[in-house]
């Protein structure tokens, strides 16, 4: 009980506070602008948070996940196009709603079902983390190894389209993680003599190049093409309860959805909205009200994308695998500060997983605050000229490169990164899997190196564990699985 | 328009070493603006410009504690 007290005065000390709110809010504002994902705002907060201890530092990067996934509604309903990924499926009524005048309805709605979806999953989470960790504390290191790579597989099997090309982005990532020193034997791997490369990369500057630039050359494409028309309704701060009367059911499962989505690991936000969508449109009463403007349209995808949140961050907490792409990023940001997570984070740091939780609540209160005050605002930043943005972007990439460990050099690497980005972009090869690779490459790499060393250079050792083996199992059935289904769809498209 | 984009952020990063961050995020700023996104309202271009790079300054090297960097050639506010 002392714990939970701690943590709670922890997570609401004033810095704390200022921090969540800070993330939540810039979660929001990049979220609902579209050309802007919060993947991005994620990467780019994080050099905002070096010079902070861990629990506001983590506070500010839940407060931007908690955020994004929320204010992609905002372009969706106003103008028609999803801020971010997530938010795809709920422009089908919400957009429709806003046409029929009731905008600030829709508005307010999203907010409350976005907010009852993250508590959904955030209490899942709660119930369910300290029992899978329990589990996993048993796990050695060729078990975390068979773990780590069930985990790879999935996001680059499962999340994108082409098995190939997500695999070929996994590996690539796994590889830029390679360069540097080697940490056991100091032994220099693609470092081409030089002496800056034996640093290796850091991860949040391979971010940066990959995720943020060429997004921002994309808006920079973009300029001078006519901006979107948005809906010029007075939009007002409500949180209309009572036209949510009879659709607290829906909410409920529509929060379970995107859990279990999110703890799945390979899907996320996008999924989990279009599978509300799907099942609230199937089990509705009226089921052709749908697009054109009916407030379950809106309730259900935006209530399953926040539940993604706390799915995804059961198995990220619990066994250091993200569950999506924006986990990965956290669990990035976690390594930074120095927190691993897995089994062992709640043996040693169980007061910031505690505080983790009041974070979360925390910012789920001020999300519904700033929607009830300041909704206004919201669809002022709307107007600002994406480009300027951009610009502005391309200095905080460059700052937060710098700022990871002073170093010139990693700007020019953010900058090759970013080619790197825009190369991949071009040839359709997803950048998210590469991320993983970056993220879980030295996880990897080190458990499979420790158990050989426990092993004695023996690879029995992966072998002999029952866990191990259900999850190299697994990793199999992932991958066969994709192959089988591709090879089906080149078989039915050859016969049609 | 790629490559404009990253001829320019090649220039930025040499420039950065040399003259440090407010001078070459300035110019950094207004040559996105105006060659690559071809604006032509030079007093709104220079005063976003100047205020960002002088904004990201203070912010982060003063309020947060991160430093950006000083400069080897000429160094803009490296005492203060």
């Amino acid at each position: 009980m002392d714990v939970v007290l701690q943590a709670i005065a922890a997570a609401t000390a004033p810095g704390v506070l200022a921090a969540t709110t800070v993330g939540a809010i810039t979660g929001l504002l990049v979220s609902a602008i579209p050309g802007l994902t919060f993947s991005m705002a994620l990467i780019l907060v994080m050099p905002f948070t070096f010079a902070m201890d861990p629990i506001p530092a983590i506070a500010m990067l839940f407060g931007v996940y908690s955020g994004g996934m929320t204010g992609g509604a905002v372009s969706a309903v106003l103008i028609g196009i999803p801020g971010t990924p997530s938010a795809a499926a709920t422009v089908f009524d919400g957009y429709a709603m806003a046409r029929k005048g009731e905008a600030s309805v829709a508005l307010g709605a999203s907010v409350i079902a976005s907010a009852f979806g993250g508590l959904f999953s955030l209490v899942v989470m709660m119930l369910l983390l300290e029992q899978i960790a329990a589990l996993a504390i048993r796990f050695g290191p060729a078990e975390i190894f068979a773990l780590v790579l069930f985990g790879l597989s999935t996001i680059c099997g499962l999340a994108e389209r082409s098995l190939v090309r997500g695999f070929v982005a996994g590996v690539l990532g796994l590889m830029i993680m390679t360069i540097g020193l080697d940490e056991i034997d100091g032994v220099g791997r693609l470092t081409f003599g030089t002496v800056q490369l034996q640093q290796g990369v850091h991860m949040l500057v391979a971010m940066i190049g990959l995720f943020a630039v060429p997004q921002v050359i994309e808006t920079f494409a973009g300029h001078g093409r006519p901006a979107p028309e948005i809906v010029t309704e007075d939009v007002r701060g409500l949180l209309p309860w009572s036209r949510l009367r009879g659709y607290w059911g829906l909410m409920t499962r529509a929060s379970i959805i995107g859990t279990i989505v999110g703890a799945v690991p390979g899907t996320g936000g996008p999924i989990a909205s279009f599978l509300a969508y799907d099942h609230a449109r199937r089990f509705s009463r009226h089921p052709e009200a749908y697009g054109q403007g009916e407030i379950g349209g809106v309730v259900a995808p935006e209530a399953a994308n926040n539940a993604v949140m706390g799915g995804a961050l059961i198995p990220m907490l619990s066994l250091g695998i993200p569950g999506d792409p924006a986990t990965a990023i956290i669990l990035g940001g976690l390594l930074i500060h120095g927190l691993q997570p897995g089994p062992l984070l709640l043996q040693t740091n169980l007061d910031v997983i505690y505080a983790l939780y009041v974070t979360v609540m925390v910012s789920w209160i001020v999300i519904l605050l700033v929607q009830v005050a300041g909704i206004r605002l919201f669809v002022k930043v709307l107007k600002v000229p994406a480009h300027l943005l951009a610009v502005c972007i391309l200095v905080l990439c460059g700052i937060g490169a710098y700022a990871a460990r002073n170093s010139i050099f990693d700007v020019y690497a953010m900058a090759v990164f970013g080619l790197l980005g825009y190369l991949l972009q071009r040839v359709r090869i997803p950048v998210a899997p590469v991320v993983l690779g970056l993220v879980l490459g030295p996880a990897l790499e080190q458990q499979y190196r420790t158990a050989l060393i426990l092993s004695e250079g023996s690879h029995a050792i992966f072998l002999e564990s029952p866990f191990a083996l259900v999850f190299f199992a697994l990793t199999a059935a992932v991958v066969g699985w994709q192959i089988w289904s591709s090879v089906r769809g080149r078989k039915g498209s050859a016969e049609a | 328009m790629a490559g404009a984009v990253f001829a320019l952020l090649v220039l930025y990063v040499l420039l950065l070493d040399k003259a440090g961050f407010v001078i070459s995020t300035a110019a950094l700023m207004v040559a996105a603006l105006t060659v690559v996104l071809r604006i032509r309202r030079w007093l709104f271009v220079a005063v976003f410009a100047v205020a960002f790079s002088i904004g990201c300054w203070v912010v982060f090297n003063s309020l947060l504690g991160i430093p950006l960097p000083p400069g080897t050639w000429i160094a803009a506010g490296e005492t203060r």
